[in-house]
């Protein structure tokens, strides 16, 4: 019995010397490894500190390639091409950005995502930004760890249904006892049970992985309804009356105020706020230029304007040419908002170039510049 | 000669097996915990430096969107939801190992047939369900449901609202269906205690035949018995309504018992299984000539024995939610699921038939009157007096959605409502619906009413009721399938189950073939040379032994099945998977998703094929 309680406490004493050495080591490693992170976070929320690269910025341009998250399919928003390339209002601000970052529109690989994977994504560092029809809300802004940038895109959520029983101005009541699709992961499916509920509808939802999907199920009967934001209906309705698929106004979408707000625009990682302005500025660039009047064809003559002493002082910053130190500041190319407006455009031209031929109109809405009544604004660049 | 003993020496540290046994042991463990202290808090860095948020509390949050089919369609809170996607994920995994299992048992068979034709199309099925791929499967189902009957009063081919042996249509699929009705758990206590008696004259006939040689039709008459307490229960089935207060009693018992009662008694049989697991471990180490010497290995069980029951014990005692969890699931079970169903229970306020007439008279419909019942019954729970009643029911409220909206301290766990069974008068919420569109469309009038009424309540006890499929108008004139009337199948259903059963089938078809091919020819043989026909010959000789080799690959098959139905998410079944990437992408949760779609399938696999391996040891020889 001795002999082997002399052997336990040996043993116990090899282990505890074991343990020891390994305690140690992982409060070591664990220091490593908080000390990391907060030089991470050091660098990416330092502007000026660019010399480590620890930013998404930093990491694009040595890339020399902008990776892009945008939608599997969206009418006017994000129609993927053969060839990889991609049209729509997002994909044209993907192009924006690596005009502004890189020099070269072009410079953009798309990644289409689906609506229930494009934060994993964005978070896992596959996309440096989303431009995916993405709305802005309180919980994405916090929980989910993302950040917004300004809106493109002021829409707003409706329901699409055959016009033999619904018109425009069909109401929660029009909807009660059907049975509706829509698409997974996105606000849509919240919006439209509350919605129905404060209505007093009680409706049946049918929810399909992506909104081709909710479309087929629409057009077969397996639904009676098809919900989304606005500009994608209309964008459907329009597409399939062009092609000839369905008669010219068969469907209708509605209510005409919308059920819900869907401010659109791009979202990035949380915490890179040197990125974050990149992506912003670019944005209200076009914006800017949609207020000056400037566009993709009279930007040289603008830009060689404002060089003269009686031209806009605000343009001539932005493209660069009297106050580099702003661009500097963002560290990009002096004339980084120049290559955007040449070569992608004004919001106005994005925005008509793209959303016209599907029936959607900025004049008059929410899309419209701030001097006509519309919420497109940008903040002076000064 | 002088002998020498050689003193017996110590082997060295470093080869006294017993050291370093106990060292190989102790260090493995330490080892294991230095591995998880070092990466937990690695991935939780990595995870913070990403902005991936990780936490459980959507598990409790209302997620607040709707579910197309299931349990509940509007679940209250996230494990709710996530609960909906496990019962639509076993739904289909049951349904569709039964059916496979038939389905590839016949066709299985058929493979070995003499008929040429019925060879050869079971050999065409197999091999083509069985070279495609399941997802162009299930989407190829879901694309037949899409050609079946349209249901939209505006289109002018579309399906009348009426009753149907069988209504396939875009929104799914109505099947007429044998439904347990009001007297159903009655009647079933009856089939119980025959097939009981059955059981016991099935074994007492059989010895005497197998004694006497005498045809004693043992099977036969134990049908007889369930058959005749069957017929017998049905007409008297409702002389056994006291179960109900049984039921209470017990509900009221449960519902007594202090917690710390429950978290004493669990630590208490936590701390009893192990020392009484270790005592056998002992006894049976037990020799005449007394104990035998212990090993290493013995005391190293012993003592993981004993660390496993202390666990667990304090597990029960500082974790007091699973003993009030426990408690209040009890007393659910008991006082709000199992006592109305033998309508027994007293705080069922039910409405005479001339009152509702009269109500419908003055306008109101006969839902809002089933529904202000169900406030009225779950009145405690939803903390109103039967004066706010009215003023729910103006709002256009539910009891379901009256509770939602309680504040959170008022909400106990209990989400379970006393099922609207009998509300009014024999007429249950469902039935209100039913018969309310009638009303509304002034199909019926008051006199009809209250004949439809009264037809319904002397059917309310029946222990079982054919119930026809029906399509019917929905709010504001939609054409749907009645969810009371038949079963529905709904589009995403019908196409993950017969893509599942169809493809599993054809699988279980080659393993009966084989199983079958595997029993030696001449045990044919010899059964034809006993004068059995081909028919006998499968039923008592092959199918018997081939069912030994059968077994094992055919739970592969079920496991097969059951992580096949994740695929429903393409054909917008909302099965586990599917409801979980909804839940994660309302909250941003990805992680703990994920991880609780492996706890599920873990489980469930685990599950099955314990029960699979429970089945297969039984089945196999005993060999010594």
């Amino acid at each position: 019995m001795i002999k082997r309680l002399g052997f336990l406490l040996v043993a116990l004493a090899l282990v505890a010397a074991a343990c020891g050495d390994s305690s140690t080591e992982t409060t070591e490693g664990t220091t490593a490894t908080t000390t990391g992170g907060t030089d991470t976070t050091t660098a990416t929320t330092t502007p000026t500190d660019t010399g480590q690269g620890g930013g998404t910025l930093a990491a694009v341009k040595a890339r020399g390639e902008l990776n892009c998250g945008v939608s599997t399919g969206a009418v006017a928003f994000t129609e993927l091409q053969p060839d990889g390339s991609a049209t729509g209002i997002d994909a044209d601000y993907c192009r924006a950005l690596a005009a502004a970052v890189l020099g070269d529109a072009n410079a953009v690989v798309f990644f289409p995502t689906t609506a229930a994977e494009r934060f994993d994504v964005l978070k896992a560092g596959d996309v440096d930004v989303l431009f995916r029809n993405t709305t802005w809300t309180a919980s994405r802004d916090t929980d989910v760890g993302l950040d917004f940038g300004p809106t493109t895109y002021f829409d707003g959520q409706g329901l699409m249904g055959p016009a033999n029983r619904f018109t425009a101005t069909s109401g929660p009541s029009d909807v009660d006892g059907a049975i509706l699709c829509t698409n997974a992961g996105t606000t849509t499916e919240k919006n439209i049970r509350e919605w129905a509920s404060l209505g007093g509808a009680s409706i049946t939802l049918e929810t399909v992985e992506n909104f081709s999907e909710a479309m087929d199920a629409f057009i077969a009967g397996r639904c009676d309804l098809v919900t989304t934001d606005a500009s994608g209906l209309v964008g459907e309705k329009i597409s399939r009356e062009t092609s000839g698929e369905i008669d010219v106004d068969s469907w209708v979408v509605f209510p005409q105020a919308p059920i819900s707000k869907e401010p659109l625009g791009p979202a990035y990682r949380q915490n890179d706020s040197e990125w974050a302005d990149v992506v912003d500025w670019t944005v209200y660039s076009t914006f800017i230029a949609f207020e000056k009047g400037v566009n993709s064809t009279n930007v040289d003559a603008a830009r060689a304007a404002a060089g003269t002493d009686a031209g806009d002082p605000e343009l001539g910053r932005m493209f660069g040419d009297s106050s580099p130190e702003i661009m500097a500041a963002l560290n990009l190319d002096s004339d980084a908002f120049y290559n955007v407006i040449s070569q992608v455009g004004s919001y106005d031209e994005i925005f008509d170039r793209n959303l016209n031929p599907v029936g959607l109109f900025r004049q008059g809405g929410l899309n419209d510049l701030w001097t006509e009544g519309g919420l497109i604004y940008a903040p002076p660049f000064r | 000669m002088a002998v020498t003993v050689q003193k017996q020496e110590r082997p060295p540290i470093w080869r006294n097996t017993t050291i370093l046994k106990w060292v190989a042991q102790i260090t493995f463990l330490f080892g294991f915990i230095g591995i998880a202290v070092v990466v937990v808090p690695q991935v939780q860095d990595n995870l913070a430096g990403r902005d991936i948020t990780f936490g459980w509390d959507w598990l409790t949050s209302r997620l607040s969107f709707l579910i197309r089919e299931g349990i509940d369609t509007d679940p209250a809170t996230g494990s709710r939801t996530m609960l909906v996607g496990m019962v639509n994920t076993l739904r289909v995994t049951i349904s569709g190992v039964i059916a496979a299992t038939l389905l590839g048992t016949l066709i299985g068979i058929a493979r070995l047939s003499n008929n040429w034709i019925v060879n050869k199309l079971a050999t065409v099925y197999i091999e083509s369900i069985r070279n495609i791929p399941l997802l162009l499967q299930m989407f190829f189902w879901s694309a037949i449901s899409a050609t079946f009957g349209i249901l939209d009063p505006f289109e002018a081919d579309t399906l009348e609202a009426g009753k149907y042996w069988i209504a396939a249509t875009r929104k799914g699929i109505g099947l007429s269906w044998i439904k347990p009705w009001g007297g159903f758990y009655q009647w079933m206590i009856f089939i119980i205690v025959g097939a009981i008696g059955g059981y016991y004259l099935h074994r007492h006939r059989f010895k005497i035949k197998e004694e006497t040689g005498r045809e004693t039709y043992p099977n036969l008459s134990a049908l007889g018995v369930v058959t005749v307490f069957g017929i017998i229960g049905w007409f008297i089935h409702p002389v056994l309504g006291f179960v109900g207060h049984i039921a209470e009693f017990f509900g009221t018992v449960v519902g007594a018992i202090p917690t710390i009662g429950l978290q004493l008694a669990l630590a208490g049989v936590a701390l009893f299984i192990g020392f009484w697991w270790i005592k056998g471990f002992l006894d049976e180490r037990r020799t005449p000539a007394g104990l035998a010497k212990l090993t290493d290995d013995d005391w190293f069980r012993m003592i993981s024995a004993g660390v496993a029951a202390v666990f667990f014990a304090g597990l029960f005692i500082v974790v007091s939610g699973i003993s009030s969890t426990t408690l209040d699931v009890g007393e659910d079970f008991f006082n709000r699921w199992l006592a109305p169903k033998f309508d027994a229970t007293t705080n069922v306020v039910e409405v005479p038939i001339d009152e509702i007439t009269a109500q419908v008279a003055a306008g109101l419909s006969l839902e809002d009157i089933a529904e202000r019942q169900e406030l009225l019954v779950n009145a405690d729970l939803l903390g109103i007096t039967a004066a706010d009643v009215d003023g729910i029911i103006d709002q256009g409220l539910t009891a379901p959605q009256v509770y939602a909206a309680l504040p959170d301290e008022d909400k106990t766990d209990r989400l379970v409502f006393i099922p609207p069974h009998k509300l009014v008068d024999g007429l249950s919420k469902a039935q209100a619906f039913n018969l309310n569109v009638l009303v509304e469309n002034g199909d019926i009038t008051i006199a009809e009413l209250e004949a439809e009424l009264e037809k319904d309540l002397s059917r309310a006890d029946l222990p079982m009721r054919w119930s026809r499929a029906e399509v019917q108008l929905r709010g504001s004139n939609f054409l749907d399938l009645s969810p009371t009337s038949g079963i529905n199948i709904t589009p995403g259903f019908f196409a993950v189950w017969i893509a599942v059963t169809l493809y599993t089938g054809a699988f279980i078809a080659e393993i009966v073939r084989a199983g079958i091919l595997a029993v030696s020819k001449g045990q044919t043989e010899a059964s034809g040379a006993l004068g059995l026909s081909r028919a006998q010959s499968l039923r008592f000789i092959v199918l018997p032994q081939a069912f030994r080799i059968i077994f094992p690959p055919l739970g592969n098959q079920y496991l097969n099945l059951f992580k096949n139905t994740s695929l429903g998410i393409a054909v917008a079944y909302p099965e586990i998977v599917s409801v979980g990437f909804t839940t994660s992408n309302q909250t941003g949760q990805t992680l703990p998703v994920i991880l609780f779609w492996m706890g599920f399938y873990l489980t469930g696999s685990l599950v099955l094929s314990s029960i699979v391996n429970f089945y297969n040891r039984r089945l196999q020889l005993v060999e010594r």
